[in-house]
Order: structure tokens, then sequence, then C-alpha cells
């Protein structure tokens, strides 16, 4: 559905993607981990069309994507950036409704939308009226996504969700983002939180500095394998895990 | 002086004020451009008045928001468009330059010396309230600020294309990502300028009866002044910067006695100054989102 193929990214004279490549198939749950200043974001960054690549190719649906911000979003593609950017000076509901500004299936069909949403996080129903700005991080962090919904996008890009969230919201947001899988929705989500990622994800990719793909695999067989225990869920191996039990 | 004439004259000063800074701060905010070809939008303004001057005055002053509006429209779509994105200093040489061309444009065309417009008698007139005797023009300037700056903030805060706005002037790539289309938020905002300015110069030229192609610079100023004021990036902000700086000068205007008048500025940008020293973000800091 997604291929980005040896992909190039910089910022000025530091090239932060050097030929990154991976896969989003239709239905699954992406994880994309790693380390700190790796690349991650700015891989989401370039598929959101709000980077500019320096080389290499995004595909979707086997087409190139181009246009920018507004080609992705017109493409079906829903992104949640890091920083989670709600507009807070306007209330809850007005950033929902601005989730479906590319909509043309009408108004009732956007309002059964919000309700659902509302359903899925019951906590942004009372504070409609209420200036996003106000909102805890965990609530604006639901709100993004719930914006970002709202679009009926067909691939939703999570970055880092999850980023400074207490232990109790980072928790439901994880079963959120495998409750919209099992939904349907494709979903590529960036996290430094590996443990967890790992869990609820299909297929995970570790990226290492420079954007290169160091591992990737099934996410249950990326769990066992030693390499990614040792370097990445901070770990000892499983045969010295074990030794340690014994 | 009466508490009644101070306040209408604060009213209806702090009313064009508002009008002007709004419209620089809604352009500040969405696009991060400091229009400093606003002055010839005020321009344009004047000049339509003085071409029309002889039409029923529903028409002159339509045609005049036509005319501002189109030249607003105009000067989006040749000089700022292809600047999109452009750092936030490029895009004020560029609205230096658009100032100076429209500029030098009105000086060969209507030409260089100030022209008198006659003021309709009935604005000229005065009315009795509470026994005191109040210009009509303040009175219409006060009702026209009002119902436009009310018009304005329902068309925000009431209409997709207002909420779009907002969120284009908090954060317009996000808009972006949502999906907003940046030519069309980006011209509304022009065109909004346009409609303020055109009612600014309305004001500003029956006040004054004459029009020339400087009219718009000391407008401009204020409304720069009264942006900083209220918190650049902030629309509310403005507004109140726009509206106290006005009324500041109006009531200064009637209060200090005949040998301290022609301080008045010094007195109003010394209080500015005191202002910016102990809030330097303005009165109402653009909103931030709390992480």
């Amino acid at each position: 559905m997604l291929e980005i193929r040896e992909l190039r990214a910089r910022y000025g004279s530091i090239e932060a993607l050097q030929g990154t490549s991976l896969e989003v198939r239709e239905g699954e749950l992406v994880g994309l981990v790693g380390h700190n200043g790796v690349g991650k974001s700015t891989t989401l960054k370039a598929v959101a069309g709000v980077l500019k690549p320096s080389g290499g190719e995004i595909r979707w649906l086997g087409e190139p994507l181009r246009g920018g911000a507004a080609g992705t979003i017109a493409a079906g593609i829903a992104y949640v950036p890091e920083d989670r950017r709600i507009f807070g000076g306007l209330t809850v509901e007005e950033n929902l409704r601005l989730g479906a500004t590319t909509r043309a299936d009408g108004a009732d069909a956007v309002e059964a939308d919000i309700a659902r949403e509302l359903e899925r996080f019951p906590s942004l129903r009372r504070l409609l009226t209420r200036r996003a700005g106000n909102l805890s991080g965990g609530e604006q962090q639901m709100l993004a996504i719930s914006r970002a919904l709202l679009s009926r996008p067909r691939l939703l890009l999570l970055d880092e969700p999850t980023l400074g969230l207490a232990p109790i919201v980072i928790d439901t947001l994880f079963e959120t983002i495998a409750a919209l899988r099992d939904e349907g929705l494709t979903v590529l989500l960036v996290e430094q939180n590996v443990a967890k990622t790992i869990k609820v994800a299909d297929r995970a990719y570790v990226m290492a500095p420079g954007g290169r793909i160091e591992l990737e695999g099934a996410a249950a067989e990326l769990e066992r394998s030693d390499a990614f225990r040792a370097g990445y869920l901070s770990l000892a191996p499983t045969r010295q895990m074990k030794a340690v039990t014994a | 002086m009466t508490v009644l004439e101070y306040l209408v004259d604060a009213l209806s000063g702090g009313g064009i004020y508002a009008l002007l800074t709004i419209g620089l701060a809604l352009l500040f905010s969405v696009m991060g451009l400091m229009n400093f070809a606003y002055g010839e939008l005020i321009m344009t303004g004047g000049f339509a008045i003085y071409l029309l001057r002889d039409l029923p005055w529903p028409l002159m002053v339509l045609g005049t928001i036509a005319a501002v509006v189109a030249i607003a429209l105009l000067t989006e779509r040749l000089a700022f468009r292809p600047l999109r994105g452009a750092s936030p200093l490029t895009l004020l040489i560029a609205a230096f330059a658009v100032s100076v061309m429209l500029q030098n444009a009105a000086r060969m065309t209507v030409g260089p010396r100030a022209k008198g417009v006659e003021p309709y008698p009935w604005l000229d007139g005065t009315i009795s309230l509470g026994g005191v005797d109040v210009q009509v023009l303040d009175l219409v300037t006060i009702v026209v600020a009002l119902a436009l700056i009310g018009g304005l903030v329902a068309l925000l805060r009431r209409t997709r294309l207002g909420v779009q706005l907002r969120a284009a002037a908090e954060d317009f790539e996000m808009a972006s990502l949502l999906g907003v289309k940046a030519n069309r938020v980006i011209a509304a905002a022009f065109a909004i300028t346009g409609v303020l300015a055109a009612v600014a110069s309305l004001m500003l030229v029956m006040k004054q009866g004459s029009v020339s192609v400087t009219i718009g610079s000391v407008p401009l100023l204020i409304a720069f002044v009264g942006a900083v004021v209220g918190g650049m990036g902030s629309l509310q902000g403005a507004a109140l910067g726009g509206f106290l700086l006005g009324a500041v000068t109006a009531v200064l205007d009637a209060a200090l006695p005949g040998e301290l008048a022609p301080f008045r500025d010094a007195f109003v940008f010394g209080l500015v100054i005191a202002m910016l020293a102990t809030r330097p973000q303005g009165l109402v800091p653009a909103p931030e989102v709390r992480v």
C-alpha cells in the first residue's frame, strides 16, 4: 500500500535519511522504532508531505505520492505529528470538524463520525466546547488522533503518540491503536516505547542512525530475537535471561 | 467636556484604529506577512471615494469596498502568492515594494496633490444625546466599527471558512495537513483586510475632507503599533490594542491643555513604551498550546 524506497532527506548539511526503505501493507499496524534522532519522525514527515525528500521514492497504491501536505491528505493519508499540533485557540469541537475538511460525503456522515470518536474517547465529550489549548497532554493526543480519523483516512501516520504522557494514558492509547487496526485501518506507528509497540504491531522496522533499517520482521519474531532484545528492549538475550532466572 | 463626550471620542477613535489593526494582524497571523502595503489599500479606498464622490452614497461605499478588495486580491495573487512560504523578512521587503509601486501608480494616475472630498452634509451635523451635542460622523463610525467587528467575529466563530482561517492563523502547516486549502484561506484573509481598509478609508476621508497618496501612512503606523501592543498574531489582542491606542489618542486629544496638545503622540507612544516594557509579549499573546 505504502512503499518507501531508498528515501533520502536532509536538514541543511545533515542527511537525516540516507536511503530508507520500508513498506506498509493494507490492514497492517507497522511499528517503526529506534533510538532518538535516527530519522523515524523524518520518515513520517516525508510521507506526510511536510518535508521534501532529497531523493528516493514514496509510492502510494502503486503511484508516486505527490503534492506536499495537500496531496497527502487528498490521497487518504492522515498524519498525527509528534507534538500533536492541535489548534489551542479553537474549541475541541472545532478541532474535530477541521479534521473533516476534505470530506464530501455530507454533514450527517461527519456527525456520525464525530459521535463515534466521542465513544472512542468518552473524556472528549464533556470538553467539546472547551479551548483545546486547555486540555491535558493525554486529552490533546486523543483529540489529535480523533481529528485525524475524521478525514476517514486509509492510512494513519502516528508520530510518538505516547511521548510525555502518564503510564495509564499510554496503555489506553496503545489499546486504541490496536483497536483501530482491528477496525481495518492501516497504521504506521513511530514510537520510542519499543516494548509496547512490539506487543501491538503486526510488523516492525528497527531504524539505526541515518535512517538505515537495521532489523525488520513480524513483531512476534522480532520480540524473540536476541539482537532486538539486547539492543532495544534493554533486556539481556534470551539465554542469559534463562541463566539469571535459573 | 462631559464623560459622554469623552466616551464618544474614545469609541469612535478606538473603533477606526481597531479595524486597522485587525486587518494587519489577520494577515500577519495567517501568513507571517507584515503588510506594509496596507497603507496603500487605504489610499486606494481614498481615491475610489474621490472618483465615485458624485454617485449616491450606498453606491460610492460599495464601489470603494469593491476597489480595495480587488487591489488587495491582486497584490496577493501577483506579489505574495509567488512568495508563499518565504521568510517573514522576504515578505516584508515584498510588501514595501508593493507599497511603493501602488503609491507611485496613484501619483501617476490620480495625481500627486491632495484632493478635496466634500463630506456628506448629513454626516457633518450633530445630534443631541443626553444634553450633549455629538457629531453624526462619530456615531456612524462607532456603529459601523462595532458592526464590522461583530460581523468578523461571527464569521470567524460560526462559519467553516472562519474556523479554517483561525486554524491557519495558529498553525498554517497543520491546517494544510488537514486539507484546508491555503490559496482559499489566504485570499479570504486578503479580502477581509480589503473590506476593513476600505471602511477605514471611508471614515478617514469623511473626517479629513481630503485624500492624498500618503493618506495611509499614519494609519499604517497606528495599525502596526496597535498590533504590537495587542500581541502580534492574536486577533483579539490586535482588536484590543488598536482600540486602546485609538481611545487613548482621542481622549488625550480632547483632554490635553492647549500648550501640551502638540505633544499628544509623545504621550501616546510613551504609554506604549511603558506598556511594552512591562508586557513585551503584548496584551494578549498569541495562543500557545500546552504540551
